[in-house]
């Protein structure tokens, strides 16, 4: 398992933490029932305080990604394809959302578009 | 405790191997020639001279600052320092009698034994008084100014008796010393060398010296517990 | 070595109120936690206090008011039970000069009750300390290392540490810091350490407290602290334009100002075109200082 923070991102390192485990649980790489490094372990390993490994763990069983079992660790939690469905969703909304600003930018109509996405969709 | 006293041998152990030489060196050449006050000197002094180095020793790499982080108790710390003193005094001691009995009864015979052992308690409860309040002042004062103190309080009474001596004049001497005659008879005692009264006197002034050791400790023990480091 | 039991405690330090006075200098109502199981990193300047603190907490010195509470037991009454479960590393004063690390071994088991040979001699050996050399032909990377292993072979639940990288190279630092992690892998142990390396810090320590001037101005999670501070480099005419209260301190140069945040967020949503780069514990520290 691969976990790289970067000092120098924006983005606070517990979330960093978290965008990676999150993909790794919904491309598959994790799978329900895996056991997560301790918080502790994974902050000594990437040299960070315990507090913000223990605030990434916090927020990925709330988002209901993983359970927290005392004294055993922390697991990938089970029932994640409704997640793993959704996310895909907002994906693909995303990229959907990129595609049309791209087709306004060189004045593509939506007639035009939806005949691009069919062509594409059949192709594979 | 033992690993404190462990401590106080390894680190003396240098100064120790020299001092060892210096002592079979006189020892020898008490032997040889029957004259042991040399020896008897060099033994009085190392007695003296090694717990002043032990101190030297703790204050320079500021132990007492690690020890006090440790879960000894200060107390312990003291003790132990006074301990040390005493194996020091004791060894000494034990060498001044063996070597200079040994000298003694090659020159004069068995008899001298009694008079040597006698010698050697005065002496010890000299240097048991001069060391409780040596080490007292090294407690309070530190090594640098307590061995100072300790000089001191070694040379004031040898140098007062020396100047009353010296100044007061000869007659005054003499009826003074009359009147402590008549005023405590057992001196005369002393005078005549009753074997009864010498060997109690030394054994009080041993007893007596003891006790101001063991005053000394809990006088230091008490500086300690209220040092601040 | 008898075993030892752990002592499970909410709090490691708790420090309340903490004041002493010296001639020159005065430590005024230092206050502060240590939960179970953290890093806490304490910064400031020479003179700041650190060690006075650190001294404090031990009962080195003696406190003139306030409260310590070292793994939940009171220092007065159990001395000799919390120093059994504190290791130390100070500054100042350690071993002898002719003594080699197995002659302090032999001394150290018989000091302490939870001395550990075996872990002691295997730390030794992990540090790359030589057994028979005598602690003055030590380079100064040896001496911090064999301090922390003398700290550490009575397994300690809290390790007190005072300066302890100081004089020593990166690399050894590092090895160093990772020795800290390895050591708090157990939930029960944590460690206070005073540090002018803040770099340091800002990798393990979970909370970071600063002494200035005999005050503690704040202590805070590290990571809260790095991710809400920010510095702003602006003109001096567009630094006179802020109000007192949006920023902690700043510092002029002869092309502009250097100005210290507190909280990002907030002041991006007041001035969203300025540009807040992010602000290292040193920064902080820094720009701390210069506040009239």
């Amino acid at each position: 398992m691969n976990i790289i923070i970067s000092n120098a991102s924006e983005k606070p390192i517990y979330e960093q933490i978290t965008a990676q485990i999150k993909a790794m649980v919904l491309n598959g790489s994790l799978a329900e029932g895996d056991a997560l490094p301790s918080m502790r372990l994974l902050a000594k390993e990437l040299r960070i305080s315990v507090i913000t490994t223990k605030r990434a763990y916090e927020e990925l069983e709330r988002d209901g990604f993983i359970e927290t079992v005392p004294g055993k660790g922390s697991f990938v939690a089970a029932g994640n394809q409704e997640l793993l469905r959704e996310e895909q969703l907002r994906i693909t909304e995303e990229h959907l959302a990129r595609a049309i600003e791209s087709a306004r930018s060189c004045s593509l109509s939506l007639s035009q578009l939806q005949e691009m996405l069919a062509l594409l969709y059949q192709e594979e | 405790m033992l690993g404190l006293l462990l401590k106080d041998i390894y680190n003396l152990k240098k100064t120790g191997r020299t001092l060892s030489l210096f002592l079979v060196l006189y020892g020898a050449f008490a032997v040889l020639s029957g004259e042991f006050s040399i020896l008897s000197g060099l033994c009085a002094m190392i007695a003296v001279l090694l717990p002043i180095s032990a101190f030297s020793l703790d204050q320079s790499s500021q132990w007492n600052v690690y020890a006090v982080t440790l879960p000894i108790r200060r107390r312990l710390l003291v003790t132990s320092r006074y301990v040390f003193t005493l194996l020091c005094l004791g060894v000494m001691t034990a060498l001044q009698i063996l070597v200079g009995g040994f000298v003694l009864v090659q020159s004069y015979g068995i008899s001298e034994m009694s008079d040597h052992l006698l010698t050697c308690l005065f002496i010890d409860s000299v240097l048991l008084f001069l060391l409780s309040l040596g080490c007292a002042a090294l407690f309070r004062f530190g090594p640098e100014k307590g061995r100072i103190v300790m000089m001191a309080i070694a040379m004031l009474p040898a140098a007062a008796l020396l100047l009353f001596t010296k100044l007061m004049p000869e007659a005054m001497l003499l009826t003074l010393s009359d009147a402590a005659f008549r005023a405590l008879p057992f001196l005369s005692a002393f005078k005549n060398g009753q074997p009864i009264y010498l060997w109690s006197a030394a054994l009080f002034c041993l007893a007596a010296s003891l006790l101001c050791f063991g005053l000394s400790c809990l006088y230091s023990c008490r500086y300690m517990e209220k040092q601040e480091f | 070595m008898t075993t030892m039991e752990r002592i499970h405690c909410d709090y490691a330090i708790e420090a309340k109120g903490l004041c002493k006075s010296f001639d020159d200098f005065q430590l005024q109502n230092i206050s502060f936690s240590l939960p179970c199981g953290t890093i806490m990193g304490l910064i400031g300047e020479n003179g700041a206090g650190k060690t006075t603190t650190l001294k404090l907490l031990l009962g080195m010195l003696r406190r003139e008011q306030g409260s310590v509470r070292l793994l939940n037991l009171l220092p007065e009454e159990n001395e000799a039970e919390v120093k059994a479960h504190t290791g130390t590393v100070l500054a100042q004063g350690f071993f002898y000069e002719e003594l080699s690390p197995k002659q302090m071994n032999t001394i150290l088991r018989r000091c302490h009750p939870f001395w550990d040979e075996a872990y002691f001699l295997q730390l030794l050996k992990q540090f790359g300390l030589p057994l028979q050399k005598r602690y003055k032909d030590m380079s100064q990377g040896m001496r911090a290392k064999l301090k922390l292993a003398a700290a550490m072979a009575p397994h300690p639940q809290l390790l007190l540490l005072d300066e302890p990288t100081s004089g020593l190279d990166p690399v050894a630092r590092s090895q160093f810091l990772d020795l800290l992690l390895e050591f708090i892998q157990d939930e029960t142990c944590s460690i206070l350490l005073s540090s002018h390396i803040t770099s340091d810090l800002e990798k393990v320590a979970d909370y970071t407290a600063y002494l200035h001037q005999g005050q503690l101005l704040f202590c805070e999670e590290t990571s809260v602290l790095l991710e809400h501070y920010a510095v702003v480099r602006c003109g001096w005419q567009d630094f006179q334009q802020l109000l007192p209260e949006e920023y902690v301190s700043y510092r002029k140069n002869a092309f502009g100002c250097d100005v210290l945040i507190r909280d990002r967020n907030v002041f991006s949503a007041r001035h969203p075109e300025a540009v807040l780069d992010p602000a290292s514990l040193e920064t902080i520290m820094t720009l701390y200082a210069e506040r009239r």
